[in-house]
């Protein structure tokens, strides 16, 4: 990951590296336990078709989450995200016994005096997951 | 009885509840430890093709001074 050394050396357009994250039904069930949330539509295979998805989904805030690690990583540490926001526009679909990626890269879009603006990008089997990724880091 | 919906109704639209979208900002850091209280706010409320789209704001403040804003769009899907 870039420190902050490096990070001032960004240009606007710069593409960081991609990193992948795998998801599968036991991280669902760790994120259910750790947020408190056991909608059943991110753990019960049968319930979630039952409600018109196409199978068990990730939870939007664990697919932020770790979204939010990549950004935390390059900013250096948690403390130095100073906004962060995305739009769900598709689930991430987790199917049993399978990991699946979570693919995600991002796009210096802006440079302040103190801060860089990422442009994020979260892919999941192809298809992107998250709209209007944004953050703002400081330097 | 009340007419409110019952516990079981309110349970099923709660599960045909999705999450639209989330952002934060964050003014200063929280560290293990802070004691936070939260204010929200609904700041929108609206209906689009039968599905009601709320956005609610949550103020995070630790000893007086607010360190993070919080904004959760939700969808009760029709």
């Amino acid at each position: 990951m870039v420190d902050a050394g490096g990070a001032r050396m960004m240009e606007v357009g710069a593409v960081l590296p991609e990193k992948v994250f795998y998801i599968d039904r036991e991280l669902l069930k760790q994120y259910a336990d750790a947020s408190g949330d056991q909608n059943p539509i991110h753990q019960n295979e049968e319930f979630a078709l039952s409600v018109g998805l196409p199978n068990v989904i990730a939870h939007g805030m664990l697919t932020m989450a770790l979204v939010g690690k990549y950004v935390s990583d390059f900013a250096g540490g948690s403390a130095k995200v100073l906004e962060y926001g995305a739009r769900f526009t598709k689930p991430v679909i987790v199917p049993a016994g399978e990991k699946v990626d979570l693919t995600v890269s991002a796009t210096v879009s802006e440079l302040g005096d103190d801060t860089i603006s990422l442009t994020l990008s979260a892919t999941s089997a192809g298809v992107k997951v998250l709209g209007m990724a944004k953050a703002v880091v400081r330097k | 009885m009340p007419s409110a919906p019952s516990l079981a109704k309110q349970k099923l639209r709660l599960l045909h509840q999705v999450h639209g979208d989330q952002k934060f900002e964050i003014f200063s850091p929280v560290k293990a430890g802070d004691g936070l209280t939260c204010a929200a706010t609904i700041e929108s409320y609206r209906v689009a093709a039968g599905n009601e789209i709320v956005t609610v704001r949550s103020d995070l403040q630790c000893a007086g001074e607010l360190v993070i804003s919080a904004w959760s769009t939700l969808v009760v899907r029709a």
